[in-house]
């Protein structure tokens, strides 16, 4: 902000003086110390692994690009309570809530330039919908092959303070006795567990070694890409199966596994949870 | 202005706004609510960074703090388990005591100097001034609430409506400015007035009794490898040796470490002569009770600190001389502060 005041008092002040080219140049100086002087400004910056990351500047051409999550279990649309499934150990089950969190969306071109979301939060609820989407605004124009983002909150924004939105505690998606956001929570019945009232309670939250659950997701285009042109929409369809969380590479059975909150368990369901995505089809 | 005035305006500015966190002087003020702290005091934790301390903020923050309304049934403020006149510890509890008398497992600590806190409760499992509020709140042996509800009849609060207005700029009430507003207040909290300090500061003007430097002088060879001056915590988590199994697995909650067994946090000293009981579990009623556990009562198990292995050997006129100097930690000015009180 501050730095910004400067700038604006600079540009007046060339506005109102600028007589000799002298005054300018000392101004110029000014500005470069100014500059250089801030070098040791923190930027938030959650992903650091990006040195490419694309900026949005006047001469570029922008279209955007819809990514549209479905919840399923299997190949057919999740239904909570009602509607009984099988997994991959052939334990039976009913599911009843189905939230996870998705952060840091990017899309990656072919020559490896990067576009990110900006605040890309975003808290997905089978209560409150088969689908939830995902805007990406701004997106420069180019062919885009891959998609990434990650399962859970980044690390920072967990530590960061009081925060709002998608990341609002007041959505109980927040560990209060460690603290830090709960990525992703399952709940439902199974006759195979050995918990009170037959109750399967995944919660599965942590960012710190040895059991960090957060993952890191791209998942494949196959042979297909987006292709963003100017002041147009391409919208990616990604199926969410649920039944993944139990399956591999740490089959799960009720029977000896029916509850997590994080810790060692938590980090294998979320190694199976990084296998729910897949692209169903994409449309340019 | 003249063209020397000019420059010499935009330079200023252009060096204050490149201050980066370790360049803030120690003080940030508006107002009435100032607080700075001694420069043999560390860079806090915590500087107010997107949440700029502001004299609404800050009374808006004890307002919530002293009210009830952050309980499921209106019955106990943060202020019932943490009281101003024991540097906000519980006085007289072992163990905290929330809603429907139901009782939790732990000992409320004392809150004063959190900014420099890098985590909270004695097992470090808030990691965040702003964020730790939440577990109180949501605790149902403490006060039983969700925030939503909170938040919910905060905004049916015509009086809150005005005080989150003019201290945010912001015409909704979110869990996020309530958060905010708490830690304002909380991190407020300064303690750096005792008598320790103005002997540090000035010890001619403020000289140490005999039995004070002695005291002074053994705390800081048995003491002071864990309780390091000025914040009196090295903020590690260490047991050291109150039981040789846990009923309470302390830090080991948090991290699944089995190396974390029955570890907590060391816990600052500064107004120790008023924050009794002590521990993390209320065991001590006395400062010579802890010494004398210091002295005789080291428990040995895998986790218990090295430096405690043999306990730390102390006649009585040494107990003495350190409980001596321990009440010089105490910082009545800070207890008896108007602005804090509720
Ligand atoms: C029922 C009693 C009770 C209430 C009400 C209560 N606390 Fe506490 N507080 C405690 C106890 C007990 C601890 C220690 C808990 C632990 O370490 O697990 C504690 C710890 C803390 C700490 C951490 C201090 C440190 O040094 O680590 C802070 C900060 C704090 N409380 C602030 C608050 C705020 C703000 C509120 C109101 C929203 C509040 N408390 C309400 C009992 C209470
Ligand atoms: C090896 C590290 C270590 C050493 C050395 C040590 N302490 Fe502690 N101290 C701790 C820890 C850890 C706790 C908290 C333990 C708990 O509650 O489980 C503690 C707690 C205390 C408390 C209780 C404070 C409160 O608010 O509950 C007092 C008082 C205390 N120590 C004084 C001393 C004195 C005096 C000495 C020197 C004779 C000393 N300590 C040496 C680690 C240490």
């Amino acid at each position: 902000m501050q730095r910004q005041h400067t700038l604006i008092f600079i540009i007046l002040f060339i506005f109102f003086k600028m007589k000799s080219i002298l005054k300018v140049s000392l101004i110029t100086l000014i500005v470069i110390i100014g500059f250089s002087s801030c070098k040791k400004d923190r930027k938030i910056d959650v992903n650091t692994e990006d040195p490419s990351i694309d900026k949005p500047d006047n001469q570029e051409k922008f279209g955007t690009v819809s990514i549209v999550f479905s919840s399923k279990a299997g190949n057919s649309d999740l239904e909570l309570d009602s509607v009984k499934y099988t997994n991959a150990h052939g334990d039976s089950l009913t599911i009843s809530k189905f939230k996870y969190y998705l952060s840091n969306f990017k899309l990656i071109k072919d020559d490896g330039t990067v576009y990110k979301q900006e605040e890309s939060y975003h808290l997905i609820n089978r209560s409150n919908g088969k689908t939830y989407t995902v805007e990406l605004e701004n997106v420069p124009v180019g062919t885009y092959n891959s998609l990434n983002y990650l399962l859970g909150v980044d690390s920072a924004r967990n530590t960061s303070g009081a925060q709002t939105g998608a990341l609002d505690p007041a959505l109980n998606m927040f560990w209060s006795w460690n603290q830090g956001y709960i990525f992703l929570l399952f709940e439902g019945t199974s006759p195979a567990s050995q918990s009170f009232n037959q109750a399967l309670s995944f919660h599965i939250g942590g960012f710190t070694l040895p059991y960090n659950c957060i993952r890191s997701i791209s998942p494949s285009f196959g042979s297909q890409n987006v292709l963003v042109t100017e002041g147009h929409n391409s919208t990616i369809f990604v199926n969410t199966d649920v039944l993944k969380m139990f399956e591999s590479p740490h089959l799960i059975k009720f029977s000896q596994v029916s509850e997590s909150l994080g810790g060692a368990i938590g980090s294998s369901i979320s190694d199976n949870a990084a296998n729910m995505f897949s692209i169903a089809s994409i449309q340019n | 202005m003249t063209l020397r005035r000019i420059f010499s305006f935009l330079f200023l500015l252009n060096i204050l706004s490149c201050k980066t966190d370790s360049e803030i002087l120690p003080s940030i003020s508006k107002e009435d609510i100032q607080i700075k702290w001694p420069d043999y005091f560390p860079q806090p934790e915590y500087n107010f960074e997107n949440n700029s301390l502001t004299k609404e903020g800050f009374y808006l923050g004890k307002k919530l703090f002293y009210d009830p309304i952050l309980s499921k049934d209106s019955t106990i403020s943060c202020g019932s388990c943490h009281q101003s006149f024991v540097a906000f510890a519980h006085a007289d509890h072992k163990l905290s005591h929330g809603i429907n008398n139901l009782q939790g497992i732990r000992n409320a600590p004392g809150l004063y100097n959190l900014i420099w806190q890098k985590s909270f409760f004695w097992d470090g499992g808030a990691r965040h001034i702003e964020l730790q509020p939440i577990a109180p709140i949501i605790n149902p042996v403490e006060m039983g609430e969700t925030i939503d509800h909170v938040v919910y009849k905060l905004r049916r609060n015509n009086a809150y409506k005005s005080l989150f207005n003019k201290a945010f700029m912001s015409d909704s009430i979110t869990s996020q400015l309530l958060l905010k507003a708490l830690a304002q207040f909380m991190g407020a909290l300064i303690s750096t007035n005792s008598k320790y300090d103005r002997y540090i500061q000035n010890p001619k003007m403020n000289p140490f009794t005999d039995d004070e430097k002695d005291g002074l002088a053994l705390f800081e060879n048995k003491c002071s490898s864990c309780h390091p001056a000025p914040l009196f915590t090295d903020g590690f988590f260490r047991n050291n040796g109150l039981d040789s199994t846990f009923i309470d697995s302390g830090r080991y909650r948090i991290t699944n470490l089995p190396s974390d067994w029955g570890k907590f946090k060391v816990p600052s000293l500064r107004n120790v002569e008023v924050t009794y009981p002590y521990m993390h579990n209320g065991r001590f009623e006395t400062l010579e009770q802890v010494l004398e556990h210091y002295n005789n009562g080291v428990l040995q198990s895998v986790t218990l600190d090295p430096l405690l292995r043999n306990g730390i050997a102390l006649n009585n006129t040494e107990k003495r001389k350190i409980i001596t100097f321990l009440k010089t930690l105490t910082d009545r000015d800070f207890i008896q502060d108007k602005r804090f009180s509720e």
